[in-house]
């Protein structure tokens, strides 16, 4: 049991980075800490986007196989693939911030990482590592269909690039309502069955209601609305042709009832959000979940 | 040199935490001072955790203030300045959780980074106090592996790895095996030896009788006693002392009477019977005195002059405190025992 002390603490601290440097060491730290704990969840995110790619592949070559016609478009093709994006990225979304928070209350880690940091510090670096592993397993996902694409047709429409930064931006609002989700709830697992019920239920619910009580407002303010945007990015179908780019017509009018064109109640569908409205929709979205998710997190203390 | 000369470093002042209407500490005073090891003992539920998460912000006291030494002056601890005024000092509450898949060298070179040490020395640093709880050939085995004892030694570890003037610890040494406690022991008082200051808490009175300067005893929240082990000693005014004989005699109870009445005249209580009892677990006979040393030596030449064949006579530190704790937190104060506030308001010193 040897303790060497081999200088003073006032010399020591006078290598001890302050203020701003000090901040950025801590956060750069807690970033390269998150990635190394987060290893394991990212090789089984990128095992997710194989499985979801296989998924779809096969459901095309079943479809193929049973003579339905093959898409005559790199692009369309794609957005066959893109079916399935808006779930694909709420798994990775709670994977990767459904315990930002939760977890060190639940099993107490936090005891041992505070008070060695800020909640700021902490939450900020933790949000960079985490994201950006999310944004990576997006990002195979991207690859697999894009190369798959180019085999296939030999070339890649330009608009797949729009479709991934759209499902980045899309990538980071799921992962903020799961952090704000997680910044209060007791237990991790409470944050991701809570996370899938709003994302899988409740907002579907409410663009059901929306729809079915033919109100006129876009659902801005349902998330997964913005989740459409990643597919119609890429392009459309229209009586049987695909179309490149966002459509011009954003809704869809119709009626309940006998027939089509019935006279029963109408309803409007909203398609899919235009460019401003996303971007403005998804960083609003994104900033107000993750300031509120760091406001909970600052005041919350430990049991 | 004497307990009340020397720096307070950190002052509790009237701390209070309620959770709903249940007050978890209640007007906790107590100063702790440079260089020593204070020991802080209740039961569970108690309030020592609590206490200690406040010291460490990680719950916000409902009143009273924290003052900790910074620059040469004592700071009032606020949310603005807790990173400043907690850096040099070394947390490890409650049964420390890591992170599953981890491993020790990973972790504590992220702790080490957050506290600032400096990089090029964090690898040697970690080597060492691994080597401290002999966790070293554990470096690089994830801590999913290791069992309750060994996260505990890494908490312990973690809250050193800065090396820090300060160190704060909960119940550290919780899930320990015997020689792993005694080498905890060992490597406080060397710590102390450095000139630094622990603060632990424990519900195990032998670890802290035998390394605490000071004992604050915590119940229900409040404060109850606050002294020197020896003081606490004096106040419990009802010492056992244990003596063992050469060779345990065929008639214990008539040796048990033979040693009464040696010892009856001596003892400061005024018990006058009762004094002696045999423990059948230990096999050796108990006399119960007020634990002043002028009384144990007269007991000790009486025996001696009345040739009882002794080969072990002592008073073992933690009985005297359990005594005491067990009698302050039943809230028994009996005629033999100081008033609990006497106990907390006298600061004798050594």
């Amino acid at each position: 049991m040897n303790i060497v002390k081999e200088e003073t603490i006032e010399s020591r601290m006078d290598k001890v980075p302050v203020g701003l440097k000090k901040s950025l060491t801590q956060v750069g730290a807690t970033v390269t800490f998150e990635f190394k704990r987060n290893l394991k969840n990212m090789f089984i995110s990128f095992g997710i986007a194989v499985g979801i790619y296989i998924l779809s592949l096969v459901i095309n070559l079943i479809q193929e196989g049973r003579g339905a016609e093959s898409p005559a478009s790199a692009g369309e093709y794609l957005t066959s693939y893109l079916g399935m994006i808006g779930f694909f990225i709420l798994i990775i979304a709670v994977m990767f911030a459904g315990n930002i928070i939760a977890l060190d209350y639940d099993k107490h880690t936090g005891n041992l990482i505070f008070p060695k940091i800020t909640k700021g510090r902490l939450f900020l670096g933790r949000v960079i590592a985490r994201y950006l592993l999310s944004a990576l397993a997006v990002l195979v996902y991207y690859v697999l269909i894009g190369a798959t694409a180019l085999i296939k047709y030999g070339d890649l429409p330009i608009e797949i690039l729009a479709s991934l930064g759209w499902a980045m931006l899309y990538t980071f609002a799921v992962f903020a309502l799961v952090a704000f989700f997680s910044s209060f709830l007791k237990k991790t697992s409470t944050t991701i069955v809570v996370s899938l019920v709003m994302m899988l239920m409740v907002f579907n619910l409410g663009t059901t209601i929306l729809m079915m009580t033919g109100v006129t407002w876009e659902p801005l303010f349902i998330l997964t609305y913005y989740a459409n945007i990643i597919t119609y990015s890429v392009g459309y179908s229209v009586a049987g042709v695909f179309v490149i780019g966002l459509p011009t017509e954003r809704f869809l009018e119709g009626s309940i009832g006998p027939g089509v064109g019935g006279d029963g109640p109408t309803f409007m569908r909203w398609i899919t959000p235009d460019v401003t409205g996303a971007i403005i929709g998804m960083i609003i979205y994104s900033v107000i979940l993750i300031g509120a998710a760091y406001l909970f997190f600052r005041r919350r203390q430990q049991k | 040199m004497p307990q009340n000369n020397k720096e307070i470093i950190i002052n509790l002042k009237n701390l209070t935490k309620r959770f709903g209407s249940f007050t978890a500490v209640s007007n906790f005073n107590l100063e702790i001072r440079k260089g020593e090891i204070i020991g802080l003992l209740g039961p569970n539920g108690a309030g020592k955790t609590t206490t200690m998460k406040m010291i460490a912000r990680l719950l916000n006291p409902d009143e009273g203030e924290i003052w900790i030494k910074d620059n040469g002056n004592l700071e009032l601890l606020t949310g603005k300045n807790m990173v400043t005024l907690l850096d040099h000092i070394g947390f490890l509450i409650e049964n420390p959780t890591f992170y599953e898949h981890m491993t020790p060298r990973k972790i504590l070179s992220y702790f080490a980074i957050l506290k600032g040490y400096p990089k090029k020395k964090i690898p040697k640093r970690i080597e060492e106090v691994l080597a401290l709880v002999g966790l070293t050939d554990w470096i690089d085995k994830k801590v999913g592996t290791f069992s309750k004892g060994m996260k505990q030694k890494l908490g312990v570890v973690s809250a050193l790895i800065h090396d820090p003037d300060i160190l704060i610890l909960d119940e550290p040494q919780t899930g320990l095996d015997p020689k792993a406690r005694r080498e905890t022991r060992e490597m406080f008082l060397k710590l102390k030896n450095q000139g630094k200051t622990i603060f632990l808490s424990s519900h195990l009175l032998y670890e802290v009788s035998e390394i605490s300067d000071r004992i604050a005893i915590i119940n229900q929240g409040k404060l109850i006693a606050f002294d020197t082990m020896k003081n606490l000693e004096m106040a419990s005014k009802d010492i056992k002392l244990q003596i063992q004989l050469m060779e345990l005699p065929v008639d214990i109870e008539k040796k048990r009477v033979e040693l009464e009445e040696i010892i009856l005249p001596y003892t400061g209580l005024k018990l006058k019977s009762k004094i002696v009892s045999f423990n059948p677990e230990l096999k050796i006979f108990e006399a119960r005195f007020n634990g002043e040393l002028t009384n144990q030596r007269k007991i000790l030449e009486e025996l001696t002059k009345k040739e009882i064949d002794i080969v072990n006579f002592s008073v073992p530190r933690a009985n005297a405190l359990e005594d005491l704790y067990i009698q302050l937190i039943a809230g028994v104060a009996t005629e033999e025992v100081a008033e609990p506030q006497a106990i907390i308001k006298g600061d004798r010193g050594d």
